[in-house]
């Protein structure tokens, strides 16, 4: 018999093994009750909770036995499954308003301090961006004058030569 | 170094009525001598301790405590409007932080309790409608805490929890079982 620890991380995983069977059998879940997904969920999410406040919670033994039982062949299978976590897509809005264009004179406190050569804009990721060196329009080729180089996925933005101070730098998503 | 204030609140399981709040602000200020915490029902009511005359408990002794325990403050669950408030020694508030919480442990509580009768009782409860009435249960727990994480909707959440409480109260007739 596995450990509460181990019901309680399995537990998920059989419901969706469930879900899946129930589907694949077609009318009436060909025997397997078709609430059995379902009431996975509503007796692992209780014991889930209790577990998480109190491991040693005597309680948890009968209940999440019982939890180990009502997954049955898929909790089974659960615990032959292991893998990393991965993640449900959020929603991605279609009228995302671009941020505001970050124009400052380069300094020991601007956003881009003297010397530097990155920063982390994070507020621009996703976003393609213009970058405006001293009124002259910069590239990303370099062709050995001033450029720069912006990844949009991670907000990584760099320019070439450092910041100097009392260069007027501005910076646009597009 | 500026003070940057936050907090916590938070129900350990078979305390229901109780809520611990921490202070959990980083930084400093000691103009700050002292906080008080509003929790605002979605009904306009506050609640506070027994035998409190205000809208709000104070919370002393700052920053030498981060934490306080609010005692048989909830009489079932609620979706709230807790603010906490950081105060100067004459009473002037010089910050202030507003969060939104389900307090939702007297109906988690009993939906492990229905876990327990169906682990200790299998074949019982599946000669009624226990299982559907558990789900419409989680359901409601469940659809209350979606309205607060993701609109900080209390109203909507208390009218879900209600649901919940009700199915709590009258557990006689929903899940053969006694509340």
């Amino acid at each position: 018999m596995p450990t509460v620890a181990e019901i309680v991380s399995i537990y998920p995983v059989a419901q969706y093994l469930a879900t899946i069977d129930i589907n694949k059998r077609g009318l009436y879940g060909g025997g397997v009750d078709v609430n059995l997904p379902r009431k996975i969920y509503m007796i692992g999410k209780t014991v889930e909770r209790i577990y998480n406040d109190d491991p040693s919670d005597t309680t948890l033994i009968p209940t999440a036995d019982f939890l180990y039982a009502l997954c049955g062949k898929f909790g089974m299978q659960a615990q032959s499954i292991s893998g990393d976590a991965g993640a449900i897509a959020g929603v991605h809005s279609t009228t995302v308003t671009p941020p505001n264009p970050l124009d400052f004179v380069v300094s020991g406190s601007s956003i881009i301090a003297t010397g530097d050569a990155s920063v982390n804009l994070s507020s621009f990721i996703g976003f393609n961006i213009e970058f405006v060196r001293g009124g002259i329009t910069q590239n990303t080729t370099n062709i050995g004058g001033s450029y720069y180089t912006w990844v949009k996925s991670t907000g990584l933005f760099a320019l070439s030569p450092a910041a100097e101070a009392g260069e007027l730098l501005r910076i646009s998503a597009v | 170094m500026s003070l940057t204030v936050n907090f916590t609140a938070a129900q350990t399981p078979g305390s229901p009525g109780d809520i611990l709040f921490t202070d959990t602000s980083t930084g400093t200020d000691v103009a700050v001598t002292q906080r008080r915490i509003y929790i605002q029902t979605s009904a306009g009511d506050y609640l506070v301790e027994s035998g409190t005359t205000t809208e709000y408990e104070v919370w002393a002794d700052y920053p030498g405590t981060t934490s306080i325990t609010l005692t048989d403050i909830l009489d079932k669950d609620y979706g709230c409007r807790v603010t906490c408030q950081w105060l100067n020694v004459g009473g002037t508030v010089l910050y202030d932080k507003t969060l939104y919480y389900g307090f939702t442990c007297y109906n988690e509580d009993f939906d492990y309790e229905t876990t327990q009768t169906v682990a200790g009782n299998p074949l019982l409860i599946n000669d009624n409608d226990f299982w559907s009435n558990k789900g419409n249960l989680r359901t409601a727990i469940d659809s209350g805490d979606n309205a607060i994480t993701r609109n900080s909707d209390i109203a909507a959440a208390q009218q879900c929890y209600d649901i919940a409480t009700n199915l709590r109260l009258n557990s006689q007739y929903f899940f053969n079982i006694n509340a």
